[in-house]
């Protein structure tokens, strides 16, 4: 019955028709699996199988995600069950309606089987700024899943689900994919709508996907992407067909590397970097080394920016309408200042600080406005760059997971850890992470592909060559193993 | 940059987030030592690049009417619901 838990969407769709098992066995199998592993790892908030249950008897939609189980991280509503956002705020909270990406997947059959964990309000890297506690590396459970989609990441990795939705602001979605060992996408600006994702940086915020796999990511991506009348930010281009001609490989491809950025890099992260270089040369693409100089201003750039409109965004959390409210008495204001200072975490907090700040009279020009002008360096620099180039490849991060607790009370340092992935949010371009192989502690590690805007077919073929000649996507983390595990 | 004690108090009233006694000296030293990082973009040459939006223009609909949320829906949400209005502390009047 394991086995089930390692086909691909492909398989499990030839499998369905073939009669080999049904979808009631499948999901069975996801059952046993959340119920054998989820204890050790905590990937999930919410688990609601009982509804899932009976849809999964006989799907009444067809095609590859039909009968599907999935997870989505606890910022993306849902009918039915709570939305957290792993934070105290949003105790009791009960979404009235489905995210239109949820509406779309449950529309093409896939069955939503429980909510994941995350930082609250997806700020930080490793989910340990949850207010339910973290989630823990499937491949080392002393060490963090990265963040903040680390739940969606670590449900896939633990094949206790074969696709996870998560969302990105900074790296959000590869990052955890990276140190999980799967695939995680952050598609462009705009391409899949984000209605019904809770805001935390409406100007760089996105929803991404994880799986084990290019060619799954395309299904997902394929049923998921495209305008939506309810988000005026998602765009009007037409939908790829993002599996059609995704074994076309990288023959005349031209990958840039950016060799300043890999300075200073930890030697097993260097040379994991260059062997997978090494791979995407033999299959006929071109090396470039391009110069991409507004890159390593990323990090602080992103956290004038992000936190900027997050200050805004978590304004509407006030205790008046939905959530958590104080119950000490006073004045309107006082009301408003007890239930957000009990109800945000530390890290949230930090953040509406740090935004609010750059945004009060005084400083506004010096943060905010100077980091605008340099994102719009940024465009104008990664622009220039894909008129020479296909793809920018890059580590996804500096080094495999860190331990729990190493980095939680240096913020700083966690923020950090996305240096290599906030300029695709800053610039808008999609970028994805794929499973790289391991560092000297048996760690995975992520080769992450930036192309320029809508070009996801072209990551998604690239990421297929990469695994494929690899294989790293196939090896199971420890934590996946049960007792029953062939 | 330093932060200051009162500078963080002042932030936190503009930003509507009481913090204990505990919590202001920490976020004092924390802002600091982030916004001394951020400091770095000081120094850099933005030239001619100017603010612009992250995407380039925005699609507008018909303003048409439409079904608002079920009453009952919203009150399941709200912590204080009276005769179909939110609850709150009074405004005008009060202290």
């Amino acid at each position: 019955m394991s086995d089930l838990l390692e086909l691909s969407l492909d398989d499990l769709s030839a499998g369905f028709q073939r009669g080999d098992f049904t979808h009631s066995d499948y999901l069975r199998a996801i059952e046993q699996q959340i119920a054998d592993v989820e204890p050790a790892i905590h990937a999930f908030l919410h688990v609601d199988s009982s509804q899932t249950r009976d849809s999964a008897r006989s799907p009444e939609a067809s095609g590859p995600l039909a009968g599907i189980p999935f997870a989505a991280k606890d910022n993306i509503v849902a009918i039915g069950g709570p939305t957290t956002c792993a934070s105290r705020i949003l105790a009791g909270f009960r979404s009235p309606y489905d995210a239109t990406v949820i509406q779309r997947l449950k529309s093409a059959g896939s069955l939503l089987v429980g909510k994941c964990n995350l930082d609250e309000f997806a700020m930080g890297s490793s989910t340990e700024h949850s207010a339910f506690g973290p989630t823990l590396n499937p491949w080392d459970t002393s060490r963090v899943a990265g963040g903040s989609s680390g739940g969606s990441a670590a449900a896939v990795a633990a094949r206790m689900v074969p696709f996870a939705l998560g969302s990105e602001t900074g790296g959000s979605v590869r990052q955890p994919a990276s140190l999980c060992g799967v695939l995680g996408l952050k598609p462009t600006y705009g391409r899949i709508s984000r209605f019904g994702l809770v805001a935390f940086a409406s100007s760089l915020d996105q929803i991404g996907i994880v799986t084990r796999t290019a060619r799954d990511c395309a299904y997902v991506l394929s049923t998921i992407a495209g305008h939506d009348p309810h988000d005026s930010t998602s765009s009007t281009d037409a939908v790829d067909d993002y599996a059609e001609g995704i074994e076309d490989g990288v023959k005349g491809l031209r990958v840039g590397i950016v060799a300043e950025s890999l300075n200073g890099l930890p030697g097993s992260t260097r040379r994991n970097f260059d062997d997978a270089i090494a791979v995407l040369r033999s299959g006929g693409a071109e090396i470039v080394e391009v110069s991409v100089p507004s890159m390593g201003h990323a990090i602080a750039v992103y956290y004038i920016i992000a936190n900027a409109e997050a200050s805004a965004n978590l304004s509407r959390f006030d205790g008046l309408r939905f959530g958590h409210r104080s119950t000490e008495p006073g004045n309107l204001k006082n009301l408003y200042m007890a239930s957000r200072g009990e109800g945000f975490g530390a890290e949230v907090k930090r953040r509406i600080m740090l935004g609010t700040f750059a945004l009060s009279s005084g400083y506004y020009e010096a943060y905010y406005g100077r980091a605008q002008r340099i994102r719009a360096m940024m465009r104008a620099d990664f622009a220039h760059a894909f008129q020479r180039i296909d793809i920018l490849a890059t580590p996804t991060t500096p080094s495999g997971a860190f331990k729990v607790g190493e980095k939680v009370g240096d913020p700083l340092e966690m923020y950090l850890s996305d240096i290599f992935t906030a300029p695709a949010n800053l610039v808008g371009v999609p970028a994805v992470s794929v499973p790289s192989g391991f560092d000297g502690q048996g760690l995975p590690l992520g080769l992450q592909l930036t192309a320029s805007h809508f070009a996801e077919k072209l990551l998604l073929r690239a990421s297929h060559f990469y695994e494929s000649q690899t294989g790293f996507y196939r090896r199971r983390p420890p934590a996946a193993e049960t007792s029953w595990s062939s | 940059m330093n932060i200051e004690l009162e500078e963080v108090k002042r932030i936190a009233e503009l930003a509507h987030i009481r913090l204990t006694d505990d919590e202001l000296p920490r976020m004092a030293r924390e802002l600091s030592v982030i916004l001394d990082y951020i400091d770095q973009l000081s120094s850099i040459d933005s030239g001619t690049f100017i603010e612009s939006a992250a995407t380039s223009g925005t699609p507008m609909r018909e303003d048409e009417a439409r079904p608002s949320l079920p009453l009952d829906v919203v009150k399941s949400n709200a912590p204080a619901f009276v005769h179909g209005y939110f609850a709150v502390p009074r405004v005008i009047g009060g202290e």
